[in-house]
């Protein structure tokens, strides 16, 4: 994934179109150099000298083309010398008008004045290159452009401010200090070291792998948070799923007619719902149909069933639920599981009407924009809350996941072998596997500190 | 004599090792010391092994070196410490005799064909055209080879301390030598500055023994080298006693006149083998402190008192000594002391133990910063291997971490220099240490050992008997099928042993937690006639899941190591790299990536980035 770090890099940093500015941002060993071809002062009356002392002081400028006196644009510069740059190299932010024709003269003046167009996400490529970001703190800058909720930016904010990095070091230092413990057993035998080692071991060991559980646990919450919550209207033909989509929607976007099966294929959009962004995705009706096309659209149904965070069964409540409602409730299980009654404008087909299998339904009327509210906090509902005790931190990665529970299974392998009277070597291997762990997700390893560990805590040494 | 191949200075752990080495390999080789009665000296402990360094030795062993059968032959008491704690960390550790150890290898040495011997203080290397060309004695005496390895101890500008008086000496008893650390130092080379000391040796006959708590051999007292039939000499105990809070009172009034404390000396003393002085500083809270009564000999009444190591006043050191249980009336017949000497950074070092400024330049043992006879000894055989492959225009032997303490050792020595305190191995320092058992040492090393002519055949045939046993017993008892029958669970349940429910084979129920052998006896399958073969199939299958967990890492970080950077390569123009990493590089100059990732300091990231470098500019490999 690096790049051979020599060159300078440059690229348009705002979205393409119109706006009111655009940004050009150059990073590298020449950025100062490459700057100082394509600028000069703001009067035009000669080239512009970008001092060492300048570092994150605004000012104004003309871009030019290399060897050109021209001005294609009036612009403000802002230098950041290195290391305190985002990248942690020399960095020039050039804001000029905005539209596309100045962005893109702009970036080809760069390019003649020697930089070379950046790749996607180049920038903080670098910035993690160069130490100025872990690995955790780069999945996060990724996050927070990419954020589809005030939710998901809060968590992205947080893990690029380093709070789970921070969260995931203290772990990995606690597990240090109890690797320094088995060591010094291991490896001074013949010394009188504390006893009780095992009382230490079990109640170390087992606070560390509650609080990476507890950690790992927010990802109920947290890769909803990130990747948005799949949401999907299920439910049999006509029963009023794509009604119920343009409410929600608050526009007409699915085409809605009297005839059943009129959904042939699925439709995704998102919604915010509270701090959350939902995919809402609507389906075709399920029901046993000879059409070719309707029943290619009715697998596709269930697969997006198959997917969904939370599904949502639409019922008609003017109609008495019959087989192939239940065949659609009946697999649901345990999942997240919304019921809604909708058509509620019209006389209930069931009694009493805010119950369907047993369990309570929503009462909506999509064309009436009836309930549309209860329905939406039922949906925030379903989203877990993060569990208390980790701080407001969510693991919103997959990756995370994984090495919190890498990580906490080789304590729990520690643990029983501590118990069952195992080898302090085994031991000593687990404790070596939940930190190499907990190493791969911050992305640094430093065995030595073991050592340094035993003697600060020990009197070992005959 | 006809043309030296290779030049041996110092004939202490590490350079007897270098010289028989050189020349059982074919070397013709010739062994400087200053005093050919001193040839083994042990100036610190009466004692070979312990957990990482018995590991070292048994690998020094497997290669074909001296120092196990040393021990073997001369050693009064025989443990193996850590036998609970799993097979990966036991470990042998063994009481000397050092008349008798001396003396064995004094006729080691004396008896390999193309090894000389001689007395003579070497004050200066000649180097020609950054090549060395011999070496020079005191009296100006030259002697000529392309080839040096120097394993000078502790003798490089020596300065002994006891309380506020100083003299320079290599050892008690002996000179240091002051000419070659300068030369070395105008040479380019980073010269630094260690310290270690001793205890004070005490009259057995002024001890009350009856008082002490007994520590005894084993029995069977283990051997060290898998040459050794067995250890038929009688065994002498230790005893054990402690410091009392009048000790330390005695140590804290006198702490001003200890060089340690006093500012007299510098250089930092190793944290794991600390001066009783710094142990009462250290760690205030604690009342008091272990010392093993270790005898020096069969023939001597002196008696080294391990855990009183000591660079106070002598007065004081008298005074104390008689505060602990025992030694009341206690006399002292050596006085302890500390020693600072110069050190090379081994960062100056080849993987191979040459130096990278002189070719035919090896230094091996403490000169590395290193403490302990088994960690000199190891480098010592190293560097006597790869200066004897050097002479037959052979590639140098570099040991690999996940293969044995040795390459451990040697890539930490290299890779990361000393960090200010002298090197000493420890089982924590292996990142795959269940791979590396004492117990399997000649099964991961003899084959090399013998390959490179140092190991005689028979012995490594013996080994490579013992496993291919091992594979055959290990086939049959997943051949052996044991039914979950009435029979069979009587029998597990006279061992204290849960039922079986399902059928399974010996290999299954062997693998079990408590099973030993005699179960599969009665249970129809033969217990392997060799003890060693017994253990082994047992281990292997015991560990199979951790080792294939280790072996996976392993395999993980394999590419690194075998991805070499070449020697050309010019770290400080890589641009990506910060200043700071650039000159780590610089320093270490690492063989592969995987070195460059233990440098401290060189990131993941500078490591991807090395990587896209040689990608782009071709790698060696």
């Amino acid at each position: 994934m690096a790049a051979y770090v020599e060159d300078t890099i440059a690229a348009i940093a705002t979205p393409s179109g119109q706006g009111a500015i655009a940004i050009l941002r150059l990073s590298g060993l020449d950025a100062r150099a490459v700057a100082g071809r394509i600028l000069r002062t703001a009067r035009g009356d000669r080239e512009l000298r970008l001092e060492p002392e300048g570092s994150h002081r605004a000012r104004r400028a003309q871009l030019v083309r290399p060897g050109d006196s021209a001005p294609i644009d009036d612009v403000l510069l802002v230098p950041m010398w290195r290391p305190r740059s985002y990248t942690g190299e020399d960095t020039v932010e050039i804001h000029c008008h905005g539209g596309r024709v100045i962005a893109d003269a702009a970036l080809k003046a760069a390019l003649a004045a020697g930089a070379r167009a950046a790749r996607p996400g180049e920038f903080t490529e670098r910035a993690y290159l160069n130490g100025r970001l872990d690995l955790c703190q780069a999945e996060a800058v990724a996050d927070m452009i990419h954020a589809g909720s005030e939710a998901a930016l809060a968590a992205a904010r947080r893990q690029l401010q380093g709070d789970l990095s921070a969260a995931l070091l203290r772990e990995r230092d606690r597990i240090l200090d109890i690797r320094a413990l088995v060591e010094a057993h291991l490896d001074f035998p013949e010394e009188d070291l504390p006893a009780g080692v095992q009382e230490e071991l079990r109640e170390a060991t087992g606070g560390v792998r509650e609080r990476l559980t507890g950690l790992a646990a927010t990802f109920a919450r947290g890769r909803l948070v990130r990747d948005g919550v799949r949401v999907v209207l299920a439910g049999k033909p006509n029963v009023g799923k794509s009604s119920l989509l343009n409410a929600l929607l608050g526009r007409e976007r699915a085409l809605v007619s009297p005839e059943a099966g009129t959904t042939r294929d699925y439709l995704e959009e998102p919604l915010a719902v509270g701090p959350l962004q939902l995919l809402l995705c609507d389906t075709a009706g399920i029901r046993a149909t000879d059409g070719h096309v309707e029943r290619a659209g009715v697998q596709r149904s269930e697969e997006r069933i198959a997917e969904a965070d939370v599904l949502i069964l639409v019922l008609d409540g003017s109609r008495p639920i019959d087989e192939a409602d239940e065949a659609l409730y009946a697999p649901v299980g345990g999942r997240p599981l919304i019921l809604v009654r909708n058509k509620c404008d019209l006389a209930p087909a069931w009694s009493p009407p805010d119950m369907a299998f047993g369990r309570p339904c929503v009462a909506v009327s999509a064309t009436r924009q009836v309930g549309l509210a209860d329905l939406e906090r039922e949906l925030e509902r379903m989203v877990p809350d993060a569990p208390p005790a980790t701080d407001g931190i969510l693991v919103t990665h997959a990756r995370h996941y994984e090495g919190l529970i890498a990580a906490s299974h080789h304590l729990a392998d520690a643990s029983s072998l501590v118990e069952g009277g195992g080898a302090l070597e085994l031991v000593a291997a687990d404790l070596q596997l939940a930190c190499g762990s907990l190493d791969e997700l911050v992305g640094r390893s430093d065995n030595e500190q073991i050592l340094d560990r035993i003697f600060s805590r020990f009197c070992v040494g005959k | 004599m006809s043309a030296i191949d290779v030049i041996v200075v110092g004939a202490g752990h590490a350079g007897i090792e270098a010289a028989l080495a050189s020349a059982r390999m074919g070397a013709k080789t010739l062994l400087l010391t200053q005093n050919l009665d001193h040839i083994g000296q042990m100036s610190c402990n009466p004692a070979i092994g312990g957990v990482g360094k018995g590991h070292l030795v048994r690998e020094i062993d497997a290669l074909g070196g001296e120092m196990g059968l040393a021990i073997d032959a001369t050693g009064i008491q025989f443990r193996t410490l850590n036998t609970r704690k799993g097979p990966a960390v036991r470990a042998t550790r063994v009481q000397a005799d050092k008349t008798a150890y001396r003396r064995y290898m004094k006729n080691a040495v004396e008896s390999v064909p193309g090894l000389a011997v001689r007395q003579g203080s070497i004050e200066r290397l000649r180097i020609e055209a950054g090549r060395v060309v011999g070496v020079e004695t005191e009296l100006g005496e030259p002697f000529s080879a392309p080839r040096v390895i120097l394993t000078t101890g502790t003798f490089l500008r020596g300065l002994i301390h006891v309380g506020d008086r100083n003299r320079p000496g290599g050892r008690a008893g002996d000179a240091a030598s002051q000419g070659l650390s300068p030369q070395l130092e105008e040479l380019g080379f980073h010269v630094g500055r260690l310290k270690t000391g001793t205890c004070p040796r005490l009259d057995a006959r002024t001890i009350r023994w009856e008082e002490l708590e007994v520590q005894p051999g084993d029995d069977p007292p283990p051997a060290f080298s898998f040459r050794t039939q067995s250890i038929e000499q009688e065994q002498i105990p230790c005893h054990i006693t402690w410091t009392t809070p009048a000790t330390h009172q005695i140590i804290r009034a006198g702490l001003e006149r200890s060089p340690i404390f006093s500012g007299r000396i510098q250089s930092r003393g190793p944290r794991y083998c600390p001066s009783i002085e710094d142990k009462i500083v250290r760690f205030a809270d604690k009342p008091s402190h272990q010392i093993f009564l270790e005898p020096e000999g069969r023939d001597t009444v002196e008696i080294y008192p391990n855990g009183l190591s000591t660079a106070l006043p002598l007065d004081v050191q008298a005074e104390m000594v008689r505060t602990i249980p025992g030694l009341e009336q206690a006399a002292i017949m050596r006085p302890g002391y500390a020693i600072e000497y110069d050190f090379v950074d081994p960062l100056e070092l080849r993987a191979s133990l040459e130096t990278k400024r002189i070719r035919g330049l090896f230094l091996a043992g403490q000169i590395n910063g290193t403490t302990g006879y088994e960690e000199a000894a190891a480098q010592g055989l190293m560097a006597g291997i790869n200066a004897a492959l050097a002479a037959r225009a052979e590639a140098p032997v570099v040991l690999g971490r996940a293969e044995s303490y040795i390459g451990v050792l040697i890539d930490d020595l290299v890779t990361k220099g000393v960090g200010g305190e002298p090197y000493r191995m420890f089982t924590s320092r292996a990142e795959h240490r269940l791979l590396l058992r004492e117990d399997n040492a000649d099964a991961r090393l003899s084959g090399l050992g013998h390959r490179i002519g140092l190991l005689d055949e028979k012995s490594a045939f013996h080994v490579k008997h013992r496993l291919r046993e091992a594979e055959r017993v290990e086939a049959g008892l997943s051949q052996h099928k044991i039914p979950a029958s009435d029979a069979t669970n009587a029998t597990l349940a006279r061992e204290g042993l849960a039922a079986l429910r399902h059928g399974t084979n010996g290999r299954e129920l062997l693998r079990r937690p408590g099973v030993r052998w005699s179960v599969l006896e009665e249970l129809g399958f033969p217990t392997p006639a060799d003890p060693k073969v017994a253990e082994a199939v047992l281990l292997d299958l015991r560990y199979e899941g951790y080792v294939a967990r280790q072996e996976a890492l392993v395999e993980q970080t394999a590419k690194l190591e075998q991805t070499l950077l070449p020697p050309e390569t010019d770290f400080g123009c890589i641009d990506g790299l910060s200043t700071e990493v650039r000159e780590k590089l610089s320093r270490v100059r690492p063989r592969t990536l995987g070195q460059a990732s233990r440098i401290p300091g060189v990131t993941p990231a500078a490591i991807s980035l090395l990587g896209v470098h040689l990608r782009r500019y071709g790698s060696g490999a």
